[in-house]
C-alpha cells in the first residue's frame, strides 16, 4: 500500500514540475521561495548590520580614538541598529514564518499567497531605501529611536531623517501585511484535526507575534505621519516652542517599540521549544505552560512601555506601576526557561549544531533577562539608562537570546529547506566562536555602564577606568565576526549543493514538516494528514499512532494538486509603492509647508500613484484560481 | 502549623532576607570608586539620593546573581547528566508536571514581589516634595528666627543646549556654563529644562539621571552626604545621557562641590565680577572680545558690553579646568602650566571644529534667530585664520579669560 501511495505522491510531483529560473522567483507566490528569499537577503543585511558594529567597536577601541568622524559613527550606531531590528532579525523570523508555518499546520500555502509576496518585496525595498541614504551621503543620523524633536527639520535639515522615516514607513507595512496574513492562515488553514493546542510551538509564538505586528505597528506609523507632517507641511507635533510635546514621540515609539522587542524574541522562542525536545528525545515540558507564558508575555508587553522613559519625569505613580508590569514580565519568562531546561532533564541530549544554539539561547537569553529586572527598578534605572549597562543587557537578549535561536533554527531547518545538511564541524566552530565571542564582547558592557559610560558616544573620556574593558569589548567582535564567517561559509557551501542528502527527517522529529520530502513538493502535502495528538508524526514512528506520513496514510493520492498561480503583480505593487516614497525625499524635510513645493511633489508621485493604483486594480482582476 | 505561627515564620524570613541584603550592602567593597580613577562611576554614590537607588541596586543585585548561579548549576547538571550516552531506546515520554510549574510560576511572583516593594518605596522617596532647607537629625527643616530656613535650599536652573550646560542660580543670580559649585551642608534642588533637544542630566556620583526636555521642567533633590573639608573642593563629574545629536559623547559638565563656608564665599564671589591684577588685561581683552563679535553670543560679568546669551557665560573661566563642555582639559600638567592652557584655549577659540565636531554649524544655527553669523569668520569656514582675526588679538581675548579667576579654581 505504501508503495502504491508513494507511486501516487510522485506521480502528483511530475504533474506539477516546479518552474525554475530567476523569472520563477520574481513571480513567486510559494510560501517556501519566499521564505527563502527572506532568509538569504535578512542574512545579507544581517552581513551589513554587522560590518556597521564593527565599525562602532573600532572606534570604541581607544579612549577619544579619532578613526571615524562623529557624524559618520552616529550614522552607525543609527543603521547598525535599524538594520538589526528591521532588516535582519525581524525578516530572519519572517523566513521561519513563511517557511514553517504552512508546512507545520499541514497546509499547502499561506491564505494570501499573492499579499505574502508583496510583503516580501515591499520588505526589500524599504531595506534597500533605507540604506540607498548612504549614497546621497544621508545616512540617518537620529538613533533607531528616532526620538523628536531633534528628528525635527530644525535640528535634523537634510534627507538623512526622511530616508529613515519612510523607510520605516514601507517596513511597517510590509509587516502588517505578513501580520494579518500569518493569523488568517493559522486560524483558517489547519489540517483536519490540527486543534489550536496541538499547534507547534513555533507556530503558537508566531501566532502571538502576528498580533503584537498587526497592533503595535500602527502606533510607530501613525507616530512617523506626525513626524512626516512636522518636517513637510509645518504641524507641530513634536515641536515645544510652538506647543507640541517630544514625549508625545516617545510614548508612540515605546508602545511599538517594546512589543517589536518581544517580536524579535518570541520566534527564537518558538524555535528553541521545537530543538530541545528533539535532541533531548522527549516532549516539550508543559507545553500549555509555554505557550500561555508566551501568550502572557505579548500580553503583558503592551503596558511596560514607560519602562523606557523612567528617566523623563513621569512620576512616582507612573513610575510605579509600570515598575510592576516590567518585573511581573520575569514570570512567564522564568516559566519558560524552566520549562526548556526540564524538557532536558531526563532526556537524551544529544549536541548537534541546532542545539548547541538553542541551549546557548536558554543560557545567555537568562543572564538578559536577570540585568532586565534590574533597570525594571526605577531608582536602578536612573543610574543604568543610557550607560552601556543597557547595552550590555539588550545584546544579552536580542544576540544572546534571538540571533543563537535564529541561528539555532537555521541549522536545524536548512536539511528540510534545501534537502541537504550543513557541515557539523563548520557549525560547532561557528557556534564556539559565537559563544566566546558573545560574552567577551557584552559582558564587560555591563562593568563600562556601571563605571558610567553612557551609549551613542563616540568618544569616551580617558583617565575614566573604560579602556581596558572597552578594548576586550572590540576583540570580542572581531570573534562574533569570524562566527558569522565561518557560518556563511556553510550555508554557502549549502546553497552550491555540499553536504549529504538529508532525507525526509534527518533529526528524528516530531511534527509535521518532517513527514514529507526535504526539500518539500510545492504543493507540501499532497494527501492532508489528519492530525491526532500534538507530536502526529512522532506517534506514527514510535507510539504506533495514526498514520500522518505521506508514505503511510491509507489510500490513493490526488492526481493533481491544484496550487495557485505565479503573479508578477505583487513585485510591480511594491516597485511602484517604493518608488512614491523615493519621488517624497527631494522636497521633504523643509519643516514648513510650501504651496509651489507640495504641488511639484504632487505632479511627480501622482503618476506614480496612479501607476500603483492601475497594478492594485490589474492585481484584484487577476485569475487566482489555484490550477 | 497555625496561621499566626506562619506569620511568625514569614516575618522572620522577611527580616533575615532583609538584614542578609543589608549586611551585604555595607560588606560589598565599593566597586570602582571614584578615588581610584573612576569618576564617573555609579557605585560610589555621595547623596542621599544617589545611596537610596544604590541600596537597592546592591539587594537585587544579590537576588539576580543567587537566581543566575543556580539556574546555571540546574542547567549545567542537566546538560551533563543527560547527555546521550548511546543508550538504546527513547528516555521517558514526560509531558509536563502541574506542581513543579505551578511552583516555578509562584517563585518567581514571590521574588517579584520583594523586589517591587522596597523599589516602589524609593520612588517615592525619590521623588518626594523637594526640602525647603538643611534638616536636624529628627527630620526637621531647622529655622531661623526670622521663621525662614537656616540653611535653604540651594535652586540650580539647569538647561541643556546643543552641546554645553548653562546654570543658574536661581536665588543667587548668578549664571554658569558648563562647570558649578554645590554646598555639602543643605538641599541643592535642580530644575531641569531645555531649549534645543532632549537631554539628560547625570552626575552618576550624585545619583541618577533626569532628562532635560524642552517645554518641561524635571527636578531632582539631593544632599551631599560626603563631608568636605574647608579648602579642599571634591570635583564631581557629569555627563549628557540623551542621545542630542552630532556632539552628544562630547557634552560634559563639572561639579565643585564645596563645604558650607567655602560655598558660601563662592557665591559672594561669583556675584561680583572678576578682578584683574593688571588693567590693561580686561582693557585690551575686552576690545579684542568685541571686535570678534564675541559679545553677540557670550555674557562675561563686569563688562557691560558682552550681554549675549545664545553662547555659555564665561565669567571666571580661569575657574574652570575643562574647556568644550568637560573635553578638553587645559592643566594635564597642573595649574603651573600656563602655556598649556593658553594653546588650548587658542585652538578652542581659531578651530573649535577640530576639538568639537559640529560645534560651528550649531553656534551658526543659534545666531541664526538673531540673523547674525560669527562675525570674525569672514569665510565661514569655522576657522579664524590670521587673515581674519589677528594673533595677537586671540592672545589678549586668551589672557582676559585666564586671568578671571575667584578662589574657587577646578584643580
Amino acid at each position: 500500500m505504501s508503495t502504491a501511495a508513494t507511486h501516487v505522491a510522485t506521480h502528483a510531483h511530475v504533474e506539477h514540475e516546479e518552474e525554475t529560473g530567476l523569472w520563477s522567483w520574481i513571480t513567486t507566490v510559494d510560501h517556501k521561495r519566499i521564505g527563502k528569499l527572506y532568509l538569504i537577503s535578512s542574512l545579507l543585511f544581517f552581513a551589513l548590520g554587522g560590518l556597521e558594529a564593527l565599525m562602532i567597536r573600532m572606534q570604541l577601541f581607544r579612549p577619544e580614538n579619532n578613526f571615524i568622524s562623529a557624524q559618520f559613527y552616529n550614522e552607525m550606531f543609527t543603521m547598525h541598529a535599524t538594520t538589526m531590528v528591521f532588516l535582519a532579525i525581524m525578516p530572519l523570523s519572517a523566513a521561519f514564518f513563511n517557511f514553517l508555518i504552512p508546512l507545520q499546520i499541514g497546509a499547502r500555502d499561506v491564505a494570501f499567497p499573492r499579499m505574502n509576496a508583496l510583503s516580501f518585496w515591499l520588505f526589500l525595498f524599504g531595506g534597500l531605501f533605507i540604506n540607498s541614504s548612504f549614497l546621497f551621503h544621508a545616512a540617518p543620523d537620529g538613533g533607531w529611536f528616532g526620538y523628536a524633536n531633534l528628528t525635527g527639520s530644525k535640528y535634523s535639515p537634510g534627507h538623512s531623517i526622511d530616508f529613515w522615516m519612510l523607510g520605516l514607513a514601507i517596513l511597517g507595512n510590509s509587516s502588517m501585511m505578513a501580520g494579518f496574513n500569518f493569523i488568517t492562515t493559522i486560524l483558517n488553514l489547519r489540517a483536519p484535526g490540527m486543534t489550536l493546542f496541538r499547534m507547534p510551538i513555533f507556530t503558537w509564538m508566531s501566532f502571538v507575534v502576528q498580533f503584537l505586528v498587526v497592533m503595535s505597528f500602527p502606533m510607530i506609523t501613525v507616530g512617523l505621519i506626525l513626524l512626516i507632517f512636522d518636517r513637510n507641511y509645518g504641524t507641530n507635533f513634536y515641536f515645544p516652542p510652538n506647543g507640541g510635546d517630544p514625549l508625545l514621540w516617545q510614548h508612540l515609539f515605546w508602545l511599538f517599540g517594546h512589543p517589536e522587542v518581544y517580536i524579535l524574541i518570541l520566534p527564537a522562542m518558538g524555535i528553541v521549544s521545537e530543538v530541545l525536545p528533539v535532541f533531548a528525545r522527549k516532549p516539550l515540558f508543559g507545553a500549555p505552560f509555554v505557550i500561555f507564558s508566551g501568550i502572557m508575555i505579548g500580553f503583558v508587553g503592551f503596558g511596560v512601555w514607560s519602562h523606557h522613559m523612567f528617566t523623563v519625569g513621569l512620576g512616582p505613580v507612573a513610575d510605579s506601576a509600570f515598575a510592576t508590569t516590567t518585573m511581573l514580565i520575569a514570570v512567564p519568562t522564568a516559566v519558560k526557561i524552566f520549562n526548556w531546561i526540564f524538557t532536558m532533564w531526563g532526556g537524551k541530549i544529544s549536541f548537534k549544531t541546532p542545539n548547541l544554539f538553542a541551549i546557548t539561547f536558554v543560557f545567555l537569553f537568562t543572564i538578559g533577562g536577570l540585568s532586565g529586572v534590574m533597570h525594571a527598578s526605577p531608582p536602578i534605572d536612573l543610574q543604568q539608562q543610557d550607560s552601556y549597562f543597557i547595552v550590555a543587557h539588550f545584546h544579552y537578549v536580542l544576540v544572546g537570546g534571538a540571533l543563537m535561536g535564529l541561528f539555532s533554527g537555521i541549522y536545524f531547518y536548512w536539511p528540510k529547506m534545501f534537502g541537504r545538511m550543513l557541515n557539523e564541524r563548520l557549525g560547532q566552530i561557528s557556534w564556539a566562536l559565537f559563544f566566546i565571542g558573545i560574552n567577551v564582547t557584552f559582558f564587560p558592557m555591563h562593568f563600562l555602564g556601571a563605571m558610567g559610560m553612557i551609549r551613542r558616544s563616540w568618544q569616551y573620556p580617558a583617565g575614566a577606568g573604560l579602556d581596558m574593558y572597552n578594548q576586550m569589548a572590540t576583540v570580542g567582535a572581531f570573534f562574533i565576526f569570524f562566527a558569522v564567517l565561518v557560518s556563511f561559509i556553510n550555508f554557502a557551501r549549502g546553497l552550491m549543493g555540499h553536504g549529504e542528502l538529508a532525507g525526509d527527517d534527518p533529526w528524528d522529529a516530531a511534527t509535521l514538516e518532517w513527514s514529507i520530502p526535504s526539500p518539500p513538493p510545492h504543493y507540501n502535502f499532497a494527501k492532508l494528514p489528519t492530525v491526532h495528538s500534538d507530536r502526529p508524526f512522532w506517534d506514527e514512528k514510535h507510539e504506533g499512532g495514526p498514520a500522518v506520513s505521506q508514505a503511510k496514510i491509507a489510500g490513493p493520492g490526488p492526481h493533481h494538486v491544484a496550487m495557485p498561480p505565479s503573479s508578477y503583480w505583487p513585485i510591480l505593487v511594491a516597485v511602484f509603492q517604493g518608488l512614491v516614497f523615493v519621488a517624497f525625499i527631494p522636497g521633504s524635510g523643509s519643516g514648513a509647508f510650501n504651496y509651489d513645493a507640495f504641488l511639484k511633489q504632487v505632479m511627480i508621485q501622482g503618476p506614480i500613484a496612479l501607476g500603483m493604483l492601475f497594478c492594485i486594480l490589474a492585481w484584484v482582476r487577476e485569475d487566482d484560481t489555484p490550477r | 502549623m497555625s496561621t499566626s505561627s506562619v506569620h511568625a515564620w514569614l516575618r522572620r524570613a522577611m527580616a533575615v532576607v532583609a538584614a542578609a541584603s543589608l549586611a551585604g550592602c555595607d560588606a560589598l567593597p565599593t566597586l570602582w570608586p571614584a578615588k581610584d580613577g573612576y569618576p564617573y562611576t555609579t557605585t560610589d554614590p555621595i547623596s542621599d539620593f544617589g545611596l537610596l537607588s544604590q541600596h537597592i541596586y546592591v539587594t537585587i543585585t544579590v537576588v539576580v546573581c543567587v537566581v543566575f548561579v543556580l539556574v546555571t548549576i540546574l542547567l549545567a547538571v542537566t546538560l551533563i547528566k543527560f547527555a546521550d550516552r548511546g543508550t538504546p531506546g527513547n528516555p521517558e515520554q514526560v509531558h509536563g508536571n502541574i506542581a513543579m510549574e505551578i511552583g516555578w510560576t509562584i517563585a518567581p511572583i514571590g521574588i517579584v514581589l520583594f523586589l517591587i516593594v522596597p523599589t516602589i518605596r524609593t520612588i517615592f522617596l525619590q521623588q518626594d516634595a523637594a526640602p525647603i532647607g538643611a534638616k536636624d537629625e529628627n527630620g526637621q527643616v531647622l529655622m531661623g528666627e526670622d521663621g525662614k530656613p537656616l540653611r535653604p535650599a540651594v535652586e540650580i536652573k539647569v538647561i541643556g543646549r546643543r552641546w554645553w550646560w548653562q546654570f543658574e542660580y536661581v536665588n543667587e543670580g548668578i549664571a554658569t556654563s558648563n562647570q558649578f559649585a554645590i554646598p555639602d551642608d543643605r538641599p541643592v534642588s535642580l530644575f531641569l529644562t531645555s531649549d534645543t533637544v532632549i537631554h539628560s542630566f547625570w552626575a552618576p556620583r550624585i545619583g541618577g539621571k533626569r532628562d532635560a526636555i524642552p517645554g518641561r521642567v524635571n527636578r531632582i533633590w539631593f544632599n551631599l552626604t560626603e563631608d568636605i573639608a574647608q579648602g579642599q573642593p571634591d570635583h564631581i563629574r557629569g555627563e549628557c545621557a540623551e542621545y542630542c545629536g552630532e556632539a552628544h559623547s562630547l557634552m560634559r559638565f563639572e561639579i565643585l562641590g564645596l563645604d558650607g563656608a567655602d560655598f558660601d564665599k563662592w557665591v559672594s564671589e561669583y556675584k561680583g565680577a572678576p578682578t584683574f591684577a593688571d588693567a590693561s588685561i580686561k582693557q585690551k581683552g575686552e576690545e579684542a572680545f568685541s571686535a570678534a563679535g564675541c559679545t553677540g553670543c557670550h555674557s562675561i560679568s563686569g563688562f557691560a558690553g558682552a550681554k549675549g546669551t545664545q553662547g555659555p557665560n564665561l565669567t571666571f573661566l580661569g575657574d574652570r579646568r575643562f574647556l568644550a563642555a568637560g573635553i578638553k582639559d587645559m592643566y594635564p600638567n597642573g595649574r603651573a602650566d600656563q602655556a598649556t592652557a593658553r594653546a588650548v584655549l587658542t585652538q578652542w577659540i581659531t578651530n573649535p571644529n577640530s576639538i568639537k565636531p559640529g560645534t560651528t554649524k550649531s553656534a551658526n544655527a543659534s545666531r541664526a534667530l538673531d540673523g547674525m553669523n560669527i562675525p570674525a569668520d569672514a569665510n565661514g569656514d569655522g576657522i579664524l585664520s590670521p587673515e581674519e582675526f589677528a594673533p595677537e588679538k586671540v592672545d589678549a581675548i586668551v589672557s582676559y579669560l585666564l586671568s578671571q579667576t575667584s578662589s574657587f579654581p577646578l584643580q
